[in-house]
């Protein structure tokens, strides 16, 4: 698929933990049931904010002067677009291969549950060509690549990423079709997020050949107040109806991670 | 080799970097996008004010000196005399004046204090501005670029140099360098200036203004000035309707309303005065000169000198030693010579001179033990009343005329029968006044009305100009004829048939430039350390890197714990006594204090910081505190009374001042029913007279202030120490002055000695607040004993 050879014995070692990790979540899930849009009526549960008002339930609300949505089985077939954040920065300590192991693990489920799905610009790919492309794979998500992928309608789209970007390079994201939802996965390592350097350090881009020589002590703060302004950012990009977003960190576990993003699906 | 410690240590630390590929180098880009350059600042200047330290360090062990040329002959002092006459408002010369001041000045010892003084038609001295009169040159040339410089339009005269000179063999006591700069008319009296001892810059001299002659031409509604052609070309003033500027003077001038002064007002400072602006004193011309002349100086001279200022149209001159000089004298106790020249004269006599007159007895009044009968004697008796005195002398006055008497026979005018001159005389001693000179309710009436009448008598009027002014520039209002009629009003005169042009500035006839002036003075080496100059750059680079230590958190903690140290020992404080006051405090005994506390700095080496006012919770700051007011006291906050007693129990001193100095004030009542609350079960009591108060620096019996109303203090005493301590005769009221330097209060009824008392008592309360009982430790038992017995 990428025609580049890959190490076949790291190939099925990758697999093995994705199916160990899919195989954990799907025990998890079937013992819940996996709530969302759907056609087949599962239950009636009070109304809370977020809820889609498509799904109000207006004759409850006649009735008991109360406000009640409908919660569907999901039935019908699901599509899923998951894109992986491929660049260098991803790279840092422990984060790409959560990646690689999240999205992995996004193919192996949609898979398992029949669903279409689809790993970056790469349509129609196998559970083998998707963890060759993760394995191999070393470069930037390109946005207008993406921007350009017709998505099917009734799409799941997640972003896997670290957002080391310009949050605005998303904003095509708000058009997508009405029925398709959007989740952006933060995938950050702990130093990243807690900044616990000491000392006068030496910090070297791994995008480019820039360096920076800074007081560690001296930055924290406004590095720590940078980090919170970007999730700030994202999260204000996904108040708007359809997105969400969910902050990983790398040295988490992942069958938890999955778990909790598939409980808040 | 220090130097370069920081330097090798930074290298150092950037070999042994630490290197980090970072995922969030994004994040960090997008920071320095905005601080890179702050951070570098930041680094470069932590490591060059380490350097400077470093380097400041061993520089201030090393102690290096500077060489310097100094004037030899200013080593025991110096006087530098600046002309401030009219002359010096032509062209730049006051900068060029100032210039060479600050030249002389870098010339002079580091080691010698000297004086600078102005001079024009008298002599004044230029203070700094926490009033001193003496400085080193450096603390001078700090000041200069404060003091503003009032130039006069008065001419220079000899009797202002000679005054000024005068003042500085009374101020030293010993021959000093006498420096004078000015654009010297050649007609200057040089012989004089030789005499004086007097050091002249001066050069070549480049101008000469020609006399003007004028002639006019009366219109309808306005004169026409004609001027022959030569006058015209050669003059320096363009007469012809308007007046050109003539000097630059800084502005604004400082004002003295009474002198012969003319000012710029705010504006076109570039300009003479009489362009487009116009501003008279006319009331300058009615006060009249008097000269206060005395051998030496005196309290009853001090006392005088007072009561003269305080008269509204007189202009004190105090003289002291020398000749007497001036047209309206007074001589005060010993000088037998005649003065032919002046106009006016007024004798008081001493107790061993008569002046020029030949005694012929003394009645004198010695012991307390003489009837009523002898005592009223001693009430000479004036319009306003008796003036009661220990003595007075009875004259021979051959060749004299009396014209008025006391009703007791003592003369006080007389007239010389060859030249009909009217002379005034006092024939007692004013020492002898047994009231207060400034407060007796008799002496000052009668002393300002023959003050009119001495000043204001016709046959010693003078000689007026009978000048009429044909055209004025103009003013604020009209001036007074008898301004005009002295031709002291700019504009043109006429006088029988001749005209004459009176400028606004009149320049004198000859001048001298600046540029080339010289000093004959001899010039030796000195050697200046520089380690006072280094040990302040290393203090600024400390607190320059304490402040840069601020930026980190363990910085900061390290940067509070060093303050709070210095706090703690002291050093922050500069180790100086603070004196409190309690806010409200009446604002003259606030003054009062300040006064008394500079006046402690300068004449002793006690060390008080200033006094400031402080809240209850600042008490602690100041190991006394001190109140006074005029009205009823409203006392502590209740959450404050804790604060005071606890302060009160811990050492402090509380000293209250009654300024209304009455027994039983309102304030002192107030004060008890206060300490009832902050000390309960304590009362003021007296505080005996042999207590250590009264031999905690100067050794007194009594207390004083300015009216004895209590003999006593009271206080409240804790583990026999006072507290508290209450004074009611108002202690700081005494001691206030004005201005101008005279007291503001007179006091009663003991006169000067009850104002020194005063002034002793008040250090003596600083002192026990500050050492407690030290003075009753048995070392000093020998020496307070033998004291007593003397």
């Amino acid at each position: 698929m990428t025609g580049i050879s890959i190490d076949e014995e790291a190939l099925s070692e990758f697999a093995r933990q994705i199916q160990l990790i899919g195989g954990h979540v799907l025990d998890g899930l079937q013992a819940s049931k996996r709530f969302g849009l759907g056609v087949e009526y599962h239950s009636t549960v009070p109304y809370s904010s977020g809820d889609d008002l498509r799904r109000i339930d207006w004759k409850r609300l006649a009735s008991s002067d109360r406000l009640y949505v409908q919660k569907f089985d999901k039935e019908e077939k699901s599509n899923w677009h998951i894109i992986c954040d491929f660049s260098p920065s991803m790279s840092y300590e422990s984060k790409r291969d959560y990646a690689n192991r999240f999205s992995a693990s996004l193919c192996f489920l949609a898979n398992a549950f029949n669903d279409r799905w689809q790993l970056n610009e790469f349509s129609g790919a196998s559970l083998r060509d998707a963890f060759e492309i993760l394995l191999l794979r070393n470069s930037a998500v390109d946005f207008k690549k993406i921007s350009t992928i017709e998505f099917f309608k009734n799409s799941i789209v997640i972003l896997v990423s670290d957002f080391f970007f310009d949050i605005d390079e998303l904003k095509f994201l708000e058009n997508l079709d009405a029925s398709s939802q959007v989740h952006f996965v933060q995938v950050l390592d702990k130093k990243e997020s807690e900044f616990p350097f000491e000392g006068v350090i030496q910090f070297r881009d791994m995008e480019s050949p820039r360096k920076l020589t800074l007081d560690a002590r001296v930055v924290r703060g406004r590095y720590l107040k940078k980090m919170q302004d970007l999730e700030d950012d994202l999260r204000r990009l996904t108040m708007k109806p359809r997105l969400r977003s969910f902050v990983a960190g790398s040295n988490d576990s992942i069958h938890q991670d999955l778990f909790n993003f598939f409980e808040d699906l | 080799m220090a130097a370069a410690v920081p330097i090798i240590i930074a290298l150092w630390n950037r070999k042994k970097l630490r290197k980090e590929a970072f995922g969030g180098f994004y994040l960090l880009q997008k920071i320095l996008e905005s601080s890179s350059k702050k951070i570098r600042i930041y680094e470069l200047i932590k490591m060059i004010n380490r350097v400077v330290m470093i380097l400041a360090l061993v520089l201030v062990f090393a102690d290096p000196i500077r060489t310097v040329l100094r004037m030899a002959g200013a080593q025991e002092g110096f006087a530098i005399i600046l002309d401030v006459s009219r002359s010096m408002q032509q062209g730049n010369l006051i900068d060029l004046q100032r210039d060479r001041l600050k030249e002389v000045l870098k010339r002079m010892p580091s080691s010698s204090r000297g004086v600078i003084m102005a001079v024009a038609d008298d002599c004044s001295f230029i203070h700094l501005s926490n009033k001193q009169q003496t400085a080193n040159a450096q603390a001078w040339t700090q000041e200069l670029s404060r003091i503003r410089l009032g130039y006069e339009n008065t001419h220079l005269t000899t009797r202002g140099l000679s005054s000024c000179s005068h003042a500085v063999q009374s101020l030293f006591g010993r021959d000093i360098l006498k420096i004078f700069i000015s654009p010297l008319a050649k007609t200057f009296d040089e012989v004089l200036l030789e005499k004086l001892s007097v050091e002249v810059l001066q050069t070549e001299p480049v101008s000469r203004r020609p006399e003007i002659q004028v002639s006019e031409l009366v219109g309808e509604s306005s004169v026409q000035f004609q001027f022959d052609e030569e006058s015209v070309n050669a003059s320096l003033i363009d007469i012809r309707g308007r007046v050109e500027p003539l000097g630059r003077v800084a502005s604004p001038l400082e004002i003295f309303p009474d002198r012969l002064v003319w000012l710029w007002l705010q504006g076109d400072s570039a300009m003479d005065p009489w362009v487009n602006q116009s501003f008279f004193s006319v009331r300058s011309f009615q006060a009249h000169e008097v000269n206060l002349w005395a051998q030496r100086e005196t309290e009853a001279y001090i006392s005088l000198l007072t009561a003269l200022r305080a008269h509204p149209r007189i202009k004190v001159i105090r003289q002291i030693g020398g000749e007497p000089v001036g047209d309206n004298i007074v001589l005060y106790h010993n000088y037998s010579r005649q003065i032919p020249n002046a106009r006016r004269l007024w004798y008081f006599l001493g107790e061993h001179s008569t002046g020029p007159f030949e005694g012929r007895d003394v009645k004198r009044w010695t012991s307390g033990g003489l009837s009523s009968d002898v005592r009223k004697s001693f009430q000479m008796k004036s319009e306003n009343g008796p003036i009661f005195i220990k003595q007075y002398h009875l004259l021979k006055l051959d060749g004299l005329d009396v014209i008025e008497t006391f009703d007791d026979g003592a003369p006080f005018l007389l007239q010389d029968r060859s030249s009909s001159k009217k002379i005034w005389i006092s024939p007692f001693d004013l020492e002898d006044l047994t009231t207060d000179f400034t407060l007796e309710p008799t002496f000052i009436p009668y002393l300002f009305r023959r003050l009119d009448e001495w000043l204001n008598e016709e046959s010693a009027g003078g000689e007026l100009v009978e000048a009429e002014l044909i055209w004025g520039l103009p003013g604020h209002g009209e001036p007074l004829s008898e301004v005009t009629r002295q031709k002291k009003w700019p504009g043109l005169y006429r006088q029988q048939d001749q005209y004459e042009m009176i400028g606004p500035i009149d320049l004198p006839q000859e001048y001298y430039h600046f540029e080339k002036m010289t000093s004959n003075q001899e010039l030796v080496q000195e050697n200046i350390s520089l380690r006072p100059t280094f040990f302040q750059i290393l203090m600024a680079s400390i607190f320059v890197e304490l402040f840069l230590c601020l930026l980190t958190l363990k910085s900061f903690m390290a940067s509070i714990f060093l303050i709070f140290i210095l706090t703690s020992s002291g050093l922050w404080a500069g180790q100086k006594n603070v004196v409190g006051m309690l806010g409200a405090m009446e604002a003259n005994r606030q003054v009062a204090l300040e006064q008394l506390i500079a006046q402690i700095a300068r004449q002793s080496n006690l060390d008080f910081a200033s006094p400031r006012l402080v809240r209850p919770q600042e008490f602690w700051k100041a190991p006394v505190v001190f109140f006074s007011s005029d009205k009823e006291w409203a006392g502590f906050e209740p959450s404050e009374r804790e604060i005071v007693r606890d302060y009160l129990d811990r050492g402090g001193l509380l000293i209250f001042d009654d300024p209304l100095a009455i027994r039983d004030s309102s304030f002192f009542k107030s004060v008890q029913r206060e300490f009832e609350k902050v000390l309960p079960g304590r009362t003021f009591q007296e505080i005996p007279k042999d207590d250590v108060v009264f031999r905690s620096f100067y050794m007194l019996n009594e207390v004083s202030g300015r009216r004895l109303s209590s003999p006593h203090l009271e206080g409240i005493s804790i583990d026999n120490r006072w507290a508290v301590i209450f004074s009611f005769n108002d202690l700081l009221g005494a001691s206030l002055r004005a201005a101008g330097g005279d007291f503001v209060f007179s006091v009663s009824p003991f006169g000067m000695m009850q104002r020194i008392l005063s002034q002793r008592l008040l250090l003596n309360l600083l002192m026990y607040g500050l050492t407690l009982h030290y003075k009753d430790d048995a070392i000093h038992l020998p020496h307070i004993l033998r004291r007593r017995v003397k």
